[in-house]
């Protein structure tokens, strides 16, 4: 009951902020507004390890943005590939806006770092090569830049082209997490920056230094650096970039170890953040609230480790009463009198319906992007289940201090 | 530059709770309507019950359909049924459940009563089974699955009448007494005979034939619809 609460509590805060500030979120910003020299120069770095497959789709939507070629650079790292990701480069090598350097293995914040200090411009961004921007995006994150005291910018981040069942599934939460990136903007408690097209001032680097190797989260520390030294984040949720997601079970799963392991860990690094109410809204709420929930997923596994088992107990003790006929078919009747009624299952009904209003604003939020029924039944009936998977593995690797691997 | 909106969190806390709150409120209201349900079946047990009584100690010619009305069985185990799950969500504690049980297992000496005095008159009326069970013992839930088992497939022909040994009646003491109740339990009375210990679906059906013959007619019907 306690875990429901505070995932509840959590919810409501997130649905109360939302409807506080829902005129700022709704506000969108015309793309008209600045054009040609009033806009400022931008680069753009991407890094690439083994990418032939998505690179050239990743370069074509860069190309494709609306965004003058005299005020857009575009930097492609080869960070030491071993497939023909170079290859494919080259033929891009015609673009006089687009430079491409290359240089041995040494992790994604190298390229990035390698870029970044060869970049003069006053907006550096990165997209990460699987992830494809679309051609509005680039004007309208720069549209938030209006505001002085916004030091990056994170895009609405969709799923490209959804068709397997979990890429569906991640569609939704992708819906989800677009409109909660907004709302957590709004409350100045955005926690990572991400790969795809998360775009910075480039004073940001001046002050708060490179990027880091960083649990295979990079695009994480680098929010939590930018946090503790006061700076802003802001959405731009009208700023749509499509990025490649798993395909099944088990990438998605790789995935996500390395993700929710890369909060654990970073988290740990910036412990002092905690409880910290010089860090408002995410030292005292929001990232104390995602370590706890991590946490409490392993009492609700344990919860329903107990219910199956006892559930089972139910199933032999009726076989070794009546044996076989246990099996015997018969209709089943509806009576409300047998309708389990604890307030447990009221209050998951409560915290269900506000993931669904959260579907349905973020699916307002984000233009693209608006999920089916077809789509929402299996996210709602399946992502509970499979997602402490993960969480229990990232927590086995956080404490054991489990080396991740990228892929 | 971080802020830190109390007020925010103070509104967000009252609407959590106030959620909570309604949650509770809600779920005590559906049991209150549960007990209330139950209420209904014994009230409904009870006219019925005393209809069949007052028909064979007034008119002497009640015919044994009227007196063996099977909506008396169905409802005697419906409300067992009820009661057993108002046990296994954990409400079998409460005052009002206990004393519905307490109520329940009087009509269930009635009905018995009946059933017995007019054996004479009525000799193809159903057989009864007394079952006398315990908390916290296993083989108490196995018989409890038999005997339910054996009552659904045999509607019109058995009656069981189930007694919570614990419970703290008069009545159900007496008939323990009269039965000679005793460990281990289970304990089952048929024909008179009280059987220590979990019973088998052969066993009893051993001693009551009848359920075999029930069984077997209705798998055969079942079978030629088929």
């Amino acid at each position: 009951m306690a875990i429901l609460f505070v995932s509840l509590y959590y919810e409501i805060f997130l649905l109360v902020t939302y409807i506080e500030r829902r005129k700022k979120i709704h506000g969108v910003f015309s793309v008209k507004t600045r054009t040609g020299d009033d806009l400022p120069r931008v680069t753009v770095i991407v890094p690439c390890f083994n990418e032939e497959h998505t690179v050239s789709k990743t370069l074509d939507s860069l190309l494709a943005l609306e965004y003058p070629q005299t005020k857009l650079k575009i930097v492609v790292v080869n960070d030491g590939s071993t497939d023909n990701t170079l290859k494919v480069l080259e033929s891009y090598r015609n673009y006089p806006h687009i430079e491409i350097l290359n240089k041995e293995n040494g992790g994604k914040h190298t390229a990035l770092n390698l870029a970044l200090q060869q970049s003069n411009t006053e907006f550096v961004g990165c997209l990460d090569a699987d992830s494809y921007a679309r051609p509005d995006s680039l004007a309208r994150i720069i549209m938030k830049f209006d505001r002085p005291e916004v030091m990056a910018v994170v895009p609405s981040l969709q799923v490209f082209e959804p068709k397997t069942l979990i890429q569906k599934i991640q569609k939704v939460e992708y819906v989800i997490g677009a409109f909660m990136r907004a709302i957590l903007a709004e409350m100045n408690a955005l926690y990572v920056t991400p790969g795809p097209f998360s775009i910075f001032r480039r004073e940001v680097f001046e002050i708060v230094g490179y990027y880091r190797k960083a649990h295979n989260t990079e695009d994480m520390e680098m929010a939590m650096r930018m946090q503790v030294n006061g700076m802003h984040i802001a959405s731009a949720h009208d700023a749509v970039v499509y990025t490649s997601s798993p395909r099944g079970v088990k990438t998605l799963y790789k995935q996500r170890v390395r993700w929710t392991s890369g909060f654990l860990n970073n988290a740990r690094d910036y412990k002092h953040m905690l409880f910290n109410l010089k860090y408002g809204n995410i030292g005292m709420f929001v990232m104390p609230f995602m370590i706890v929930s991590s946490i409490c997923v392993l009492f609700v596994i344990t919860s329903i480790g107990y219910d199956l088992i006892t559930m089972v107990q139910a199933w032999y003790l009726r076989y070794s009463s009546i044996g076989l006929n246990m099996f015997e078919w018969s209709w089943p009747s509806f009576n409300w009198f047998y309708i389990q009624t604890t307030p447990l299952l009221f209050c998951g009904i409560a915290a269900m319906s506000i993931v669904l209003i959260f579907i349905i604003l973020g699916s307002r939020i984000s233009t693209d992007n608006k999920p089916k029924v077809l789509e929402i039944v299996p996210y709602v009936c399946l992502y509970s289940f499979i997602a402490p998977l993960w969480v229990i593995k990232s927590l086995y690797n956080v404490a054991l201090q489990k080396k991740m691997s990228w892929r | 530059m971080h802020i830190f909106d109390w007020k925010r969190y103070i509104i967000t806390f009252i609407f959590t709770a106030a959620i909570v709150v309604t949650a509770l409120l809600i779920s005590s209201w559906i049991n209150s309507q549960r007990v209330d349900e139950l209420r209904n079946i014994q009230d409904s047990i009870s006219v019925n019950l005393l209809s069949s009584d007052v028909q064979f100690n007034l008119l002497r010619d009640a015919s044994c359909s009227d007196l063996f009305n099977s909506s008396i069985g169905q409802e005697l185990g419906s409300l067992s049924d009820k009661l057993s799950y108002m046990e296994s969500i954990g409400r079998g504690n409460d005052t009002d459940v206990v004393t519905l049980k307490k109520y329940y297992s009087l009509l269930e000496i009635r009905d018995y009563l009946l059933s017995n005095s007019a054996a004479s008159k009525c000799p193809s009326r159903p057989v009864t089974i007394l079952y006398f069970y315990k908390a916290n013992c296993p083989d108490c839930d196995r018989q409890g699955q038999i005997l339910t088992y054996l009552r659904q497939h045999n509607p019109d022909v058995l009656r069981v009448y189930s007694f919570d040994h614990d419970l703290d009646v008069s009545a159900v003491r007496t008939l323990a007494n009269i039965h000679k109740i005793a460990e281990p339990f289970p304990n089952i009375v048929i024909g008179g005979k009280t059987l220590s210990g979990l019973q088998s679906i052969e066993s009893i059906e051993k001693i009551l034939p009848i359920l075999t013959a029930t069984s077997t007619a209705t798998s055969s019907k079942i079978i030629r619809n088929q």
